[in-house]
């Protein structure tokens, strides 16, 4: 059995994108939702019942040929801050960090795969892929539902499909998100109607951190609402063609900005250099903010290349669960904001030239 | 008058309103009760009871749902609970609930029908069932009309798909 500390130890393989890869869009994610015929949902569920469920389908998970020499361990077994961890790495929910007793995770090696047991469904299966890539990811999760329906009395309606705790999720039962980095069309003003338009075509569209509207690191979600009524290959086609359609609204944005406002591009990018690679006291939001124009940078050539996937597990890295995992103890806000800055100093020192002019422009 | 169902002597009548129209079934005492029509839980009136025909629902059906639907008989799960936290307490509340939630589910969804994904085994056999059923619905009317050869046949049938039925449902 993975323990904990060596599931952190290795970033997740859909972390980073390779280098060169188109990366307006960072990953996709798809998960399925599933509940056993004969249960009560584990909100209704008495402790016994839900322990019951837990026994039954945690083992038959870690059976799972795909989930060979994972991470399989019962909520209650995880202090606070690994939870925490986990939410940030996007492989437990929320919710389900909130619960102890009767409720699982289990992750394969690679990380690509995140079952949740007795989360707000009895079982939720979990796929992650990096950049746009639904139907791949859709299929991983198919793959071990089917595996899984072999042995597991799932809740189906003939005219309903998979029934689930919220009718929100009935149907496939299937949610499919994507997660894009968008600073072109933020610093143009154009993310408003973008926004909105994605609204009207009836699909969810979300900062990734931050509360209510507001977006940090220009990060967003897009996922589909409607899970009953068409198919999987439905919701995650029309969900692509959308999601590479704002890619590509991002891409011209990106090229009218450095053709029409260049020095202002430098100037964002610039000062967002200055600050990671000098600062000593980095809020979460700030860091956030600045790591976005780093990243942009290195898409349009304009920083190194290799500073894009850095930027990437920065993302991640600097997220106050993962400061303190990092640090081997519990910190207060204030130490964090100093962790957080030395640990993108060392970061970045090793990639960027230590140059006074680091964008290497003349003036 | 005699009983629409057996014709014993009809003691029990039950009026139906449909679209506006008028229909008035007599009953006696013994069907009227295994139809559960005496019983506070009744007026599940079977469609063979009439003709085969699917009954509409009627002002006394939905009353029925309402009063149904105040507890799910599985979990125990109330009404009231699902209007207050938007979800259910187990599978068969979407039975128990199923007016409510029809309800809601043209704001929630783009369709009210699944047309995903559906277990490969499951499929068939819901398909084996449907099959049976018009088979015996064929061998009823084959032995009804005394054509007794066809009947035969058809109890083959249904004996064979019975077995595929029996190895689906246990694999």
């Amino acid at each position: 059995m993975m323990r904990f500390a060596t599931l952190l130890k290795h970033p997740a393989d859909w972390m980073a994108a390779a280098e060169g890869a188109p990366s307006v869009v960072l990953t996709s994610r798809v998960r399925l939702a599933r509940n056993l015929a004969e249960a009560p949902f584990p909100g209704w569920a008495r402790k016994k019942e839900r322990q019951a469920v837990r026994e039954s389908l945690q083992a038959k998970l870690e059976a799972l040929p795909e989930m060979k020499d994972g991470f399989s361990h019962e909520l209650s077994d995880l202090d606070p801050l690994q939870k925490q961890v986990l939410v940030e790495r996007h492989l437990i929910s929320r919710e389900q960090a909130a619960r102890n007793e009767g409720s699982a995770s289990v992750v394969n090696r690679k990380q690509t795969l995140s079952l949740m047991v007795n989360e707000e469904d009895h079982l939720r299966i979990q796929a992650i892929r990096p950049a746009l890539q639904l139907q791949e990811a859709y299929d991983l999760a198919h793959r071990i539902d089917q595996s899984l329906e072999r042995e597991v009395d799932f809740a189906l309606d003939s005219r309903l499909g998979y029934l689930t705790a919220c009718p929100t999720n009935l149907g496939t039962g299937m949610r499919a998100s994507a997660m894009l980095h968008l600073p072109a069309l933020v610093l143009s003003d154009q993310i408003g109607p973008v926004l909105k338009g994605i609204g009207k075509l009836g699909l969810a569209v979300r900062g990734l951190y931050g509360e209510g509207t507001e977006s940090l690191g220009n990060l967003y979600q897009i996922s589909n609402q409607s899970t009953l009524g068409e198919s999987e290959e439905e919701i995650l086609e029309r969900l692509s063609r959308v999601i590479g359609d704002v890619a590509r609204y991002e891409e011209q944005a990106r090229q009218k900005l450095s053709a029409e406002d260049e020095v202002m591009v430098l100037d964002r990018i610039g000062r967002a250099t200055g600050t990671l690679s000098y600062a000593h006291i980095i809020s979460s939001k700030e860091a956030l903010n600045h790591l976005s124009m780093l990243r942009l940078g290195a898409d349009l050539g304009i920083l190194p290349a290799p500073l894009k996937g850095i930027c990437d597990r920065l993302f991640m890295e600097t997220q106050p669960a993962h400061l303190q995992w990092a640090a081997g103890r519990k910190l207060g806000t204030d130490a964090r904001d100093v962790l957080r800055a030395s640990m993108i100093r060392d970061h970045l020192h090793s990639a960027l030239p230590p140059a006074i002019d680091p964008l290497g422009k003349e003036s | 008058m005699k009983c629409d169902s057996c014709q014993d002597k009809a003691t029990v009548f039950y009026t139906q309103v449909t679209g506006g129209e008028l229909k008035k079934y007599s009953l006696c005492e013994a069907c009227a009760e295994s139809q559960g029509i005496t019983s506070p839980e009744g007026l599940l009136m079977p469609a063979e009871l009439f003709g085969g025909k699917p009954m509409p629902a009627s002002p006394l059906d939905l009353l029925q749902a309402a009063k149904q639907a105040s507890e799910c008989p599985a979990c125990g799960f109330t009404l009231e609970n699902f209007q207050r936290v938007g979800r259910l307490g187990c599978p068969k509340c979407y039975q128990t609930f199923s007016h409510e939630i029809s309800r809601r589910l043209p704001s929630l969804h783009k369709g009210v029908t699944h047309t995903g994904y559906f277990p490969e085994g499951l499929v068939r056999l819901h398909q084996l069932k449907s099959r049976l059923k018009d088979l015996h619905a064929q061998l009823d009317e084959a032995v009804g009309e005394e054509r007794y050869e066809e009947a035969a046949t058809l109890r083959d049938q249904i004996n064979e798909l019975e077995e595929q039925e029996k190895g689906l449902a246990t694999s």
